[in-house]
Formats: C-alpha cells, sequence, structure tokens
C-alpha cells in the first residue's frame, strides 16, 4: 500500500510519488536492491486508466504544410507579377484560386462533417469565388449569368441523385433543394426589380429556377407524408 | 422514395437546458460528461456490445441523431447501427463530434473491469445516463452470468423510467421574473494541459467516516463537500486573503424528487453556493456556516421553480420563439458568456446509486467525470454506492494544489481518503 505521509492518503495508483504533492510515497513495494538513484524507477502511472499516447498529428502537419505552400506560391506569383507587371494582376487569381483551394481541402479534411452540410457549403463558397473571379477579370458577369446557375441546377440534381440512389435519410436533402431554389429566384429578382446591373436575368437564370422548382415540388409530390413532416420537423417553431 | 420504414419518424424537441449545449458545444469544451460503472471482473467487449444493442433501442433519448430545423434544433431517430465499442484510449469526456460517431451522441468504452458512458448534455443529466448505465449493465452481467437470468427477469428492471416528457414546460409557472442576477465570480487561472487533455483524480471515500464528521458540523454531506472545496480554494488559490469577486460554487440539482418526475431528459438546476471572501484567515467552520446558508435558501422549491420558469417562459414566447436559429444561437452564446462568469466551479452529487441486491455481488462503484466548461477548469462529482463515496475532481490545470488542500481537509478531519488518478498529474 503506498501512503503518502503529507496529504495522509493512501495511493491506489502504480506510484512512488504523491500525484498531489509529489512527495515521495512510503511503504511501496520497492526492493532493497532496486537502483533508486534511478530516475527511471521513480515511474508512476495510473492502474485504472490507459496510457493515452497523443493523437496522431499527421494530418494537423499536412494541412499546416498545405496552408504554407500556399502562402509562399501566392506571395512568389505576387512578387513575379509585379516585377513582369504588364497592366493585368493576373496574381489575383492565383491567389484566389489558391485560398479556395485551401478552403475546400481544410473543410472537407478538418472534421468529418454531413454530406448535405459539405453540399451547401461548398455550394455557397463555389459562388462566391465565381462572382470574386469574375470581377479580378474586369467583370462582364459570366458568372451570375451562366456559372452560378449551372452551379445550382449542379447541386441540386447531386442531391436528387443521393436522394434516389437510396441514403437512409434521404428527406432531409429537400433543405438543399429549397435553399438552391431560393438561390434562383434570388437570382432572377435582383436581376429584374434591383436592377442594379450587376446581376443580369439570363436564359440559364430562368432555367435553374425552372429546373430547382421541378425537382423541389417533384419532390414534395411523390415524398408524400415523409416529406412533410421532414418540413414540419425542420420548420417547427 | 417509397422507403415507408422512415415514414413516421420519432422525432421530439430539446428540452429547456439541452438548447443551450448544441450552441456552446465545440473541441474543447464538449459540454460531454461521463458516468462509469466498475465491476469485480474484466470486461468483455463482445458481451458489452450485445448488451448496448440490446438496451439500446427502448432508451429512444439515447437512440437519437439531432437536427438542425430553421428554428430550432431538434432530436430524431437514429436508424444506424450502434458504432463498435472499443477499449477506453482518450482522455475521458472528449468532445463528440457525432459523424465520427454514426450520428449518435453518445460513446460506450471499455477498459479493463470498466464501462464508461460518455453522453453529450444535450441528452439528458447524470441521472437519465447511470438510468442507461445501470440497464446496459444489468444486461451485460445477465449475458456473462446467465445464472442471474433464474433470479432476475431478462428485461429492463421495473424501476426504470422512459419517460422521455420535457418536465421543465410541465411544471413552469407562467409570467415568472428573472430570479437571479448575473455577478462576476473567481475565476480560477493557472498553468493548464494540452487542449483536450483532463486530469482525473477519484478520491474513495468511506461514507460512514464522512457522515459521521458532516454529522458533527451539524451539516449534510454535501453541504460539508461544498464547504471544504471552496475551504480548498480560499486556502490554496486565495492564500486565504481577500477577494473583491466571491467564490461561487454551482451545485446542480436534481429537480425529478421536488416535481415528481421520472423524465429521462434533463431535469436540473443550478443553484449556488456564494462565500464573499471579506477578510483574510478565515476558518472552516465559517466558511460551512455560509456556503450552508447560502445553499440552504436556495434549496426551496419555490426557489427551484423560478429558476427554472423564467427560462420556460422565454421559450414559450411566440416572439422569440419565431426568431431564427442562427440569431437564437448568437445571443444563447451572449448570455452564456455572460453568465459563465458567474461560477467559480462547479460540484454536483449523483446521489447514491440503487442497485437490485442480486447484482450487487458484481459491481464495485459507480464514478462520474465532468468535461470542462467556459471560465471552469476545475470541477468536482460525487457518486455513492454501497459503504464508498467516490469524489472525483477533474481538471484542465497542470497545478493540483486546490485537490491537496481538499483531501487534506479531509484527512485532518478523520475520513480516511484514497485516491486514484487517470495519471496526467505524474507527467
Amino acid at each position: 500500500m503506498n501512503i503518502c505521509r503529507r496529504c495522509k492518503i493512501t495511493i491506489n495508483d502504480d506510484a512512488m510519488m504523491c500525484p498531489l504533492c509529489h512527495g515521495i510515497l512510503e511503504d511501496t513495494d520497492i526492493e532493497a536492491d532496486e537502483e533508486l538513484d534511478d530516475p527511471e524507477t521513480y515511474d508512476s502511472r495510473s492502474i485504472t486508466y490507459p496510457d493515452v499516447t497523443p493523437v496522431s498529428r499527421t494530418l494537423h502537419f499536412i494541412m499546416k504544410l498545405l496552408i504554407f505552400a500556399s502562402v509562399v506560391a501566392g506571395f512568389t506569383t505576387v512578387v513575379i507579377n509585379a516585377v513582369l507587371f504588364n497592366g493585368f494582376w493576373w496574381s489575383l487569381i492565383v491567389c484566389m484560386s489558391l485560398a479556395y483551394g485551401c478552403f475546400v481541402v481544410l473543410y472537407v479534411f478538418r472534421t468529418r462533417k454531413s454530406l448535405q452540410k459539405l453540399i451547401q457549403v461548398q455550394m455557397v463558397v463555389g459562388i462566391l469565388f465565381l462572382i470574386a473571379l469574375d470581377f479580378a477579370l474586369g467583370y462582364s458577369a459570366w458568372s451570375v449569368k451562366y456559372a452560378i446557375p449551372i452551379i445550382l441546377v449542379a447541386t441540386d440534381v447531386s442531391v436528387a441523385v443521393i436522394m434516389l440512389v437510396g441514403d437512409d435519410n434521404w428527406q432531409s436533402y429537400v433543405m438543399t433543394e429549397i435553399v438552391t431554389f431560393l438561390f434562383s429566384v434570388v437570382m432572377i429578382v435582383l436581376g429584374v426589380f434591383v436592377k442594379v446591373n450587376i446581376l443580369d436575368v439570363s436564359i440559364f437564370s430562368i432555367g435553374a429556377v425552372v429546373i430547382t422548382g421541378l425537382l423541389l415540388a417533384t419532390t414534395i409530390v411523390f415524398g408524400d407524408r415523409i416529406i412533410q413532416n421532414e418540413l414540419r420537423r425542420r420548420f417547427h417553431i | 422514395m417509397s422507403k415507408k420504414k422512415s415514414k413516421d419518424i420519432k422525432w421530439n424537441r430539446l428540452d429547456n437546458t439541452a438548447n443551450l449545449f448544441p450552441v456552446i458545444a465545440r473541441e474543447g469544451m464538449s459540454n460531454v460528461y461521463r458516468v462509469s460503472v466498475v465491476l469485480k471482473e474484466d470486461i468483455d467487449p463482445e458481451e458489452l456490445t450485445k448488451a448496448v444493442n440490446k438496451v439500446l433501442p427502448f432508451f429512444d433519448v439515447f437512440k437519437a441523431r439531432m437536427k438542425k430545423g430553421l428554428f430550432w434544433y431538434y432530436f430524431e431517430k437514429n436508424s444506424n447501427p450502434f458504432p463498435e465499442i472499443r477499449e477506453e484510449s482518450t482522455y475521458p469526456c472528449m468532445y463528440i463530434n457525432p459523424y465520427d460517431n454514426r450520428e449518435y451522441l453518445f460513446r460506450v468504452t471499455y477498459y479493463k473491469n470498466r464501462i464508461n458512458l460518455e453522453a453529450f448534455h444535450a441528452l439528458t443529466d447524470g441521472n437519465g445516463a447511470l438510468t442507461f448505465l445501470r440497464e446496459i449493465t444489468y444486461q451485460y452481467l445477465r449475458n456473462v452470468h446467465p445464472e442471474l437470468k433464474e433470479k432476475v427477469r431478462d428485461s429492463l428492471a421495473a424501476t426504470t423510467s422512459l419517460d422521455i416528457e420535457d418536465s421543465y414546460v410541465s411544471n413552469y409557472k407562467k409570467g415568472a421574473k428573472r430570479p437571479y442576477k448575473t455577478k462576476k465570480a473567481l475565476i480560477i487561472k493557472g498553468e493548464k494541459l494540452l487542449i483536450n487533455q483532463l486530469s482525473v483524480i477519484h478520491g474513495l471515500i468511506d461514507i460512514g467516516d464522512i457522515k459521521r464528521v458532516a454529522k458533527s458540523y451539524g451539516v449534510t454531506i454535501n453541504h460539508y463537500l461544498v464547504a471544504a472545496f471552496t475551504w480548498a480554494i480560499y486556502k490554496s488559490y486565495l492564500k486565504e486573503q481577500p477577494s473583491k469577486d466571491p467564490i461561487v460554487t454551482a451545485v446542480p440539482v436534481n429537480l425529478r424528487p421536488y416535481f415528481d418526475s421520472d423524465t429521462l431528459k434533463n431535469f436540473f438546476v443550478v443553484v449556488s453556493a456564494v462565500f464573499d471572501v471579506e477578510r483574510e484567515n478565515m476558518t472552516f467552520e465559517e466558511i460551512l456556516e455560509i456556503t450552508t446558508k447560502s445553499l440552504k435558501e436556495q434549496i426551496t422549491k419555490e426557489h427551484l421553480e423560478k429558476l427554472f420558469s423564467y427560462n420556460v417562459s422565454n421559450e414559450k414566447n411566440l416572439i422569440l420563439r419565431s426568431v431564427p436559429l442562427f440569431i437564437k444561437s448568437i445571443a444563447m452564446r451572449m448570455v452564456y458568456n455572460e453568465s459563465a462568469r458567474a461560477n467559480t466551479t462547479t460540484l454536483t452529487n449523483l446521489g447514491v446509486i440503487p442497485v437490485p441486491d442480486e447484482y450487487r455481488e458484481y459491481i464495485e462503484r459507480f464514478l462520474a467525470v465532468l468535461s470542462m466548461s467556459k471560465g471552469q477548469s476545475l470541477k468536482a462529482t460525487v457518486i455513492s454506492y454501497g459503504d464508498e463515496l467516490v469524489l472525483t475532481f477533474s481538471s484542465a490545470f497542470r497545478g493540483t494544489g486546490i485537490q491537496r488542500t481538499f483531501f487534506r481537509k479531509l484527512s485532518e478531519d478523520g475520513i480516511k481518503v484514497s485516491i486514484e488518478t487517470n495519471g496526467v498529474n505524474y507527467e
């Protein structure tokens, strides 16, 4: 039995010293001929808990390396661009792409998330990236006219495929369908009514509203009570 | 889309307290607690897996995943199979990422002769978790000791309730006013361990000893322990000097006995033992008197009712309910950050664990461990079984001065204490 005379308590661990006051314990199982000068002899450990080894930091290191390499690459392109400047800051596009790439990798691999959340966040960040790219290239509205509607439809179709293929929790993807449909409508509304001259209504935008709307309607009609219940849960106040 | 099996997915709202936890939980502040049972024999993982899989379907509170609605989080039935039960290999009370855990919000692990149940606090409180742990343990024991089936039914215990009512809502009084003001408490600071590292020290105490000592002071065991903890902070951290901020020990109170509830969901409130440190060299007896008076004033049915009625009234307010979740989350985080400054530490007593006689010969003890929260990097949990009371300190601090002063105080009072740790304090 190990006793700490200072704290007046018994220590049940396989310990040479008290975990509270770090004083040497009395009445331990040390043999008389053991080398007490050897610090190894003073090792103390729990006998009721595992010796927890630090979680592998390999992934952490790769992520840090990725960010570092991106910063170096971005900085290098800015310097080259500045030295050989011909009136166009092309390095901005490189930096934006690197930032987008880093975000995607970090977001996907840092912690595990629901597939639906991954899809939604990728969609929103992708839209922001394309708008930024469009502006970096002098803004000709290709992002809002073509690219964003295509992203919205692509997202919606992907989700429909997931629902059909048979994810056990398929009904929850109706939320992504609602989000893509609302985004499509907002694109049209901004273009038609606000007339900020940033968003022009294109055949692609109209197509996106029609396709996302039809897919949502199809889910609601054929999903029947399953979808009704899902919406009731999601929107309960 | 004709999967009829998911047509009527069972779902339910989070209880009043649970609403906060998904908003504030993160790596390093997991809001996960652990309850464990130590058997007198090593655990067979296969039989433990069978036991969990047999018991889990009865417990809707645990067989759930959390989803995010536009206005509130909610639980729905989790149809995924429960993950493989593994040997304990991390520090206790680590953050539970549901997507690493087949969307379950609790985990079961084992180590040697101990079964651990770690639960996210949004599911239930310690009382609910202990009910589930006991059923897993009984089922496990019936599996490995078939002779037990001749003495007891091979099903859930007759004393177990599966009720999942929100007892806050069933028992609140309308129109309650805010019963407390948030006042800044002393916040203990010190060198911290690595993120997610947790120091655990179990103090094993003879119930007869502590009962005798508490009686000699004329107080209950709980009052005595709260005072000893406060005393340890005053003596070890404040060095018996006055402080402008009081030492406030949060004491969760199980509301079930007060409101005749058997719910498996959260049903507790937190009262505070407040000690205004006005002068130096105060005696233990003085501190005991102050903290006991503070607790006695608050632990009355009327006061406890007031404590949760205000929060439930807010939850019931239609205007507040209609606020989208992301705005509510910001507001809740702000309120939490403010109120987190109101407590120095927490001491929770899960009481005496009742176990049918048939199983008692197989069970050594029960343990409980709390995770850290904002401003509180040292907490204590008390749980009793048979003739033994186990007081567990969990801490994110490297130092153990407060724990040392606490246990020395108990020893000075003539209480026999032996301790077990998870080894962190030897590093």
